[in-house]
């Protein structure tokens, strides 16, 4: 049974697909890395070893009476603990939520029991997802798979070292700042935010409605665009969810760069980075242009005044949400996200309604550089992970909190609601770096090609 | 701005938050709003005023 955990989701599928492999092998694989692992890591809030192992025989079932239902079909995932499980606590990583039990399952979750996905257990996160560290007050920090004694990075922290560690094959995470690329990047696995609309956040506890994405976490582009076609699609349950079809991503990732046009943008992303995932990233671009992307600098001006409009966005959104919990049970949170809350009480209504109208703008300025190139690279995160005892981080740059680098590339992306995915792009410390690609809005596709091209070179395939 | 900050947050939660965190609120709150009034330094009333923000990435 050994290295059975360590499949990729793609492979793992093909051998269930030819029953050389049971669907019940691969969950009992997966519940005994995390018996091994997951005390340290911390980085699963309920497992459901029990419910999984019947999914799984159900599943083996069906597989010996012909019936396939597609590439997930047996495989063993786990799911951020702020997506509504039927039956299952669901926490979003809170006191508050700690004994909630919903009578529903988000709509991902039902497309991928759909698709014939086993559900592990629930993943820790970051409380309420308002962070991007793998700080938890309630339930303790998730510790980084590749050196336990640093974060992974959040706020889908417990996703990021489940998936990295081999505990599942994938999971889903949400992203309204960065929180699933920012996991993704600092675990050395894909983490893909989608276009807004593209797939439902019915379900999800939500952050902040005009920035929340949810989308996949995997251990390879292809296991990510496996994923992606299952989460995606309209549900009438979610207003802002869109009525384009779902394309075939996996059938279409392997068209390579030659003649793409690849931005680097000169602003924002490359300060108060750190020198050696900066050399990891430019290496990076430097060999998709010798795969054939053409590369050209870009300007985007409308990132002087990004993270002010988030800052307002972000705030007013998440208070406006949790306001009733504030006015009756605001003991109930942690230091942090009580404060920040307070914060968004605090955010006068023409400043948020200013940062509606300047986000339009800067939407426009995006708009305008992707009509020049197809896709931009930039660092997905600017510092590897940082010790779960460090406060502040120095770069050449100065000194700054910890919290002040994890989403300090990515939050753009959740402005524009275009795609971004964050791939494995070697090392910095010894700890993962994570290159960002990100798109025009619905070309998923591309983002993903570009990944899956730079994920040959970077593993010499 | 502290005591703004105070007066608009006594009623709102349910437990007093400590001087501390006040005095934290407070000056992140004075710098916000000292970002977000050099947002009309903007062109802001070029936007189409029906924008708002499920439309984000949408069609």
């Amino acid at each position: 049974m050994s290295g059975l955990a360590d499949l990729s989701l793609a492979e793992l599928s093909r051998e269930l697909r030819a029953r050389r492999v049971t669907s019940i092998e691969a969950t009992e694989a997966c519940l005994q890395r995390i018996a091994e692992r997951d005390e340290l890591l911390n980085s699963f809030r309920t497992l459901c070893a029990d419910e999984a192992r019947a999914e799984a025989a159900e599943r083996d079932r069906e597989l010996a009476d012909g019936r396939w239902r597609g590439p997930l079909h047996g495989v063993p995932l786990g799911l951020k603990d702020l997506l509504q499980t039927a039956g299952i606590r669901t926490t979003a990583g809170s006191a508050l939520l700690r004994d909630w039990v919903p009578d529903a399952d988000a709509t991902v979750v039902r497309r991928l029991r759909n698709a014939g996905a086993v559900s592990l257990g629930k993943l820790n996160m970051y409380e309420f997802a308002f962070g991007a560290t793998s700080d938890n007050p309630h339930y303790g920090p998730v510790r980084n798979p590749h050196d336990p004694a640093r974060g992974t990075g959040g706020s889908s922290s417990g996703s990021g070292a489940a998936v990295a560690a081999g505990l599942c094959y994938g999971s889903v995470g949400s992203d309204t700042g960065g929180s699933i690329r920012c996991p993704a990047a600092l675990c050395g696995i894909v983490g893909l935010k989608p276009t807004y609309g593209r797939v439902s956040r019915h379900g999800a506890v939500p952050l902040a409605w005009s920035l929340d994405h949810l989308g996949p976490m995997a251990r390879t582009v292809t296991d990510a665009a496996l994923l992606l076609e299952a989460l995606a699609g309209h549900d009438p349950a979610d207003p802002t969810s869109s009525t384009r079809p779902v394309p075939p991503y996996a059938a279409r990732l392997e068209g390579g760069v030659r003649g793409l046009r690849v931005g680097i943008p000169r602003e924002l992303f490359w300060s108060w980075c750190h020198s050696e995932v900066e050399l990891r990233v430019r290496e990076a671009i430097e060999l998709l242009r010798r795969e054939g992307a053409e590369i050209r600098e870009v300007s985007l001006p409308s990132l002087d005044y990004a993270a002010t409009v988030q800052g307002c966005l972000i705030l007013a959104e998440a208070a406006a949400y949790h306001r009733e919990w504030l006015a009756t049970r605001s003991g109930d949170y942690g230091s942090r996200v009580r404060m920040r809350l307070a914060e968004g009480l605090c955010v006068e209504a023409a400043d948020y309604l200013n940062a509606l109208q300047a986000r339009q703008l800067l939407r426009d300025d995006f708009s305008r550089v992707f009509q020049e190139v197809d896709a931009l690279l930039t660092p997905a995160v600017p510092i590897p992970a940082p010790r779960l005892d460090q406060e502040y981080v120095a770069v050449h740059d100065g000194v700054a909190p910890a919290q002040f680098y994890m989403v300090r590339n990515t939050f753009v992306f959740n402005m524009t609601g275009t795609p971004a995915v964050s791939v494995p792009c070697g090392a910095a410390e010894g700890m993962p770096v994570g290159l960002q690609i990100a798109g025009r809005a619905w070309e998923e596709e591309t983002v993903l090609r570009i990944a899956r091209a730079w994920e040959r070179v970077f593993r010499g395939e | 701005m502290r005591a703004e900050i105070e007066r608009r947050l006594r009623d709102a939660l349910s437990d007093p938050l400590s001087p501390e965190e006040l005095a934290e609120i407070a000056e992140r709150v004075g710098f916000l709003r000292q970002q977000a009034a050099r947002l009309c330094e903007l062109p802001l009333r070029e936007v189409d005023p029906a924008f708002g923000p499920v439309e984000a990435g949408r069609e």
